[in-house]
């Protein structure tokens, strides 16, 4: 149960790393966690579909700013970002 | 990389929040679309009892892990607290004392994660590790395999209770810890502060925020959530086992 309620937080754009996020992303997150349980379990979805698609939710979700500044055009370093260049 | 990455994410943050709306909205159509039964205003109280519980904690732990802690007893201490509520109504106390032992107990865990993090320097996930199990243990202790459902005629109205048509009693109370949390977050100095800590703890400490207070303080905030959860929980079950708030399952096997 503690790692479906750090799943809500990560879900809802909070940085694991800290200095991020913000409580709409976090109800948001609450709500659509909700929402599909809910919707699983009208459809007839067993405890561990359920588990297992929250899971690839959360994984896709944490992915997709990734997958997405991948296809874009690399951007000017930024001065403040020197001394990293090992990324 | 971890810088550059960090700043494209700030600039895109409203986006994330569009993305999860859009996904909710999604979720709800497939569901119009797939089931006869979801179009019902009575979905809402059966939906708000798959995460009101959970996100009581979630809210307030995204406050602690914006300042860069983490806290994985959450689970722990709402066993700690129910065990604690079902003590006190086996020795014939009424409702609002429960409740109070139940949010009590919650702020002792919390208080206590915080003395280690903030007081004793320890990292907050060994720190919690550690407490994950001595909280969940202490229940087993105390409980063994028995189970507490001696629980007084009108506790059962938060888990189970409706304040107005199908706004149930808990889901009432996440929107109020919600609003709470939003305008601490984004509306005080505490929330600046958190952001700062989280950013960047050497700089706010050196900018003059008490930052070990601070840490305490969210970990006390959280511990008292979890107990908050757990009147809720213990509430809707009606029953207390050491069990209690463990695995995803054990709160949807109702269906």
């Amino acid at each position: 149960m503690e790692l479906d309620i750090i799943s809500m937080v990560i879900l809802g754009g909070v940085a694991v790393t800290g200095g991020r996020g913000s409580i709409t992303g976090v109800v948001l997150a609450a709500l659509l966690i909700g929402v599909t349980t809910f919707g699983l379990g009208l459809l007839n979805f067993p405890g561990v579909v359920m588990s297992m698609s929250m899971g690839l939710l959360l994984i896709l979700m944490v992915l997709l700013p990734r997958l997405m500044a991948h296809r874009r055009k690399p951007s000017r370093p930024l001065i403040a970002a020197r001394g990293t260049e090992d990324a | 990389m971890s810088g550059i990455l960090h700043r494209r994410s700030l600039v895109r943050l409203p986006m994330w929040e569009t993305l999860l709306a859009a996904l909710l909205l999604a979720s709800c159509l497939v569901q119009v679309i797939l089931t006869p039964w979801f179009l019902n205003w009575y979905t809402i109280a059966d939906v708000s009892t798959q995460f009101a519980e959970k996100g009581i904690v979630a809210l307030p732990l995204a406050l602690l892990i914006i300042a860069g802690e983490i806290d994985i007893s959450v689970a722990s201490i709402m066993a700690a607290a129910s065990v604690a509520m079902g003590l006190a109504a086996a020795a014939g106390f009424g409702t609002p004392v429960l409740v109070l032992v139940g949010i009590g107990t919650g702020a002792i865990c919390g208080a206590l994660n915080g003395a280690l993090v903030a007081g004793l320097q320890v990292p907050s996930i060994v720190a919690t590790i550690g407490t994950m199990s001595l909280f969940r243990g202490a229940a087993y202790a105390v409980l063994g395999d028995r189970v507490i459902k001696a629980y007084p005629a009108g506790f059962d109205v938060f888990g189970q209770g409706f304040v107005a048509g199908p706004v149930s009693v808990e889901l009432a109370i996440f929107s109020f810890v919600a609003a709470a949390c939003a305008i601490v977050l984004h509306r005080s100095t505490a929330g600046r502060r958190i952001y700062a800590i989280g950013a960047a703890p050497t700089v706010a400490l050196w900018s003059g925020i008490a930052v070990q207070r601070m840490r305490f303080l969210l970990f006390l905030l959280v511990g008292a959530a979890s107990g908050l959860a757990s009147v809720l929980l213990t509430s809707r079950l009606g029953s207390t086992r050491p069990t209690i708030a463990q695995g995803w399952s054990s709160t949807s096997s109702a269906w």
